[in-house]
């Protein structure tokens, strides 16, 4: 009995762990060696740097709130691989597995997109973004305490590839807000 | 007693002073053999690679107290030695910040807080390039992706891509 409550407690705290950047910490093993893809990785280190600057414009003040609650960031990237969309249908797969919740995806011709969260008391913990094209594939999974209006905020200070993708979420948010 | 208290506050003196070059000796021993090229700059010399009087330079160099800049060889870049200065950093407790690899860039930065100001070492990699430095001091991190934008614009001389070539060529067509 005692082991089988220390069982069901080690499954708990193991999707627990998981929820922080665990399916895109996998994606870096994978392919460490492939030069094909471009790994960036921020630290929560770096982030609560920014805690300590003081702002000069609104603006600023916005974007370093926004920034300090998160704990980091890691984009995979490649823009020229054959086997792009075969990797989107992977890592989409690989995020619903995992028990993301999907926020919203985007399928046009050139690109499709998903965007997928974790939450816990109405908290936004990861952010999980998924694109993938005919050869262009990117994936990028921003945690912490996220606030889905200053998304693109963050997307659009920090210029780094990839995150451009953010401010789409944005936007699609608004017009989808628009049209109910 | 005032001899005493002089003495201890030497020995304390002494080893804050190795404390801190301790922590940019390791790289120094990594590239004094392996390097092309090497700079040094502190606060007065970092304002004079300001060509366009920049105040987000400025404020982002305001707070560092001294950057070291080594351009390493080929030896460096063909046999990856230059990943020793990571792991030898991590050695010392230096936290990662950020990484980037694959696709042709390597990036890292790591860092360490002490009380009084934070201490940063890094290597970048992309094409023939190969740089590493080391930083001491505070630095306005939100300046940066601005300056990245300045720099590309020919605002102030980008620091870690110095072609010393190109002087000696102005000198001559004069």
């Amino acid at each position: 009995m005692k082991k089988g409550i220390v069982i069901i407690g080690m499954m708990f705290l193991s999707v627990a762990m998981m929820a922080q950047g665990t399916v895109i910490s996998a994606y870096f093993d994978q392919l460490e060696d492939n030069e094909d893809y471009t790994k960036v990785s921020v630290s929560q280190k770096m982030f609560s740097m920014f805690t300590e600057l003081e702002a000069g414009s609104d603006a600023e003040k916005e974007f370093l709130q926004a920034v300090s609650k998160l704990k980091g960031l890691k984009v995979i990237m490649a823009d020229s691989v054959a086997e792009a969309s075969k990797m989107y249908k992977k890592a989409v797969a690989d995020v619903n597995k995992a028990g993301y919740e999907e926020l919203m995806s985007v399928k046009d011709a050139e690109e499709n997109m998903q965007f997928s969260i974790i939450e816990k008391d109405g908290i936004i913990q990861e952010l999980m973004m998924v694109a993938g094209g005919n050869k262009r594939f990117v994936m990028l999974s921003l945690y912490g305490e996220i606030d889905l209006n200053n998304i693109s905020k963050i997307a659009q200070e920090m210029r780094i590839e990839g995150m451009e993708h953010l401010g789409r979420m944005e936007e699609k948010h608004e017009k989808h807000n628009d049209t109910y | 007693m005032k001899s005493t208290t002089i003495l201890i506050s030497l020995i304390i003196l002494l080893g804050l002073s190795w404390e801190i070059k301790a922590q940019e000796q390791p790289l120094k021993d990594f590239a004094e053999d392996r390097k092309d090229r090497k700079f040094c700059f502190y606060p007065s010399t970092l304002r004079m690679v300001n060509l366009a009087n920049n105040p987000d330079f400025d404020d982002l160099v305001s707070g560092i107290d001294k950057l070291l800049i080594y351009n390493l060889d080929s030896t460096a870049r063909a046999d990856k030695s230059y990943k020793e200065i990571i792991t030898t950093y991590q050695e010392l407790d230096f936290e990662e910040y950020a990484s980037a690899y694959g696709g042709g860039l390597n990036f890292y930065v790591y860092g360490k807080e002490n009380k009084k100001e934070t201490e940063y070492i890094g290597v970048v990699k992309q094409d023939d390039l190969l740089t590493a430095f080391y930083m001491r001091g505070q630095i306005a991190m939100n300046k940066i992706p601005r300056l990245i934008q300045s720099m590309s614009e020919g605002d102030f001389i980008n620091p870690f891509d110095f072609n010393l070539d190109d002087f000696g060529k102005n000198t001559q067509d004069q």
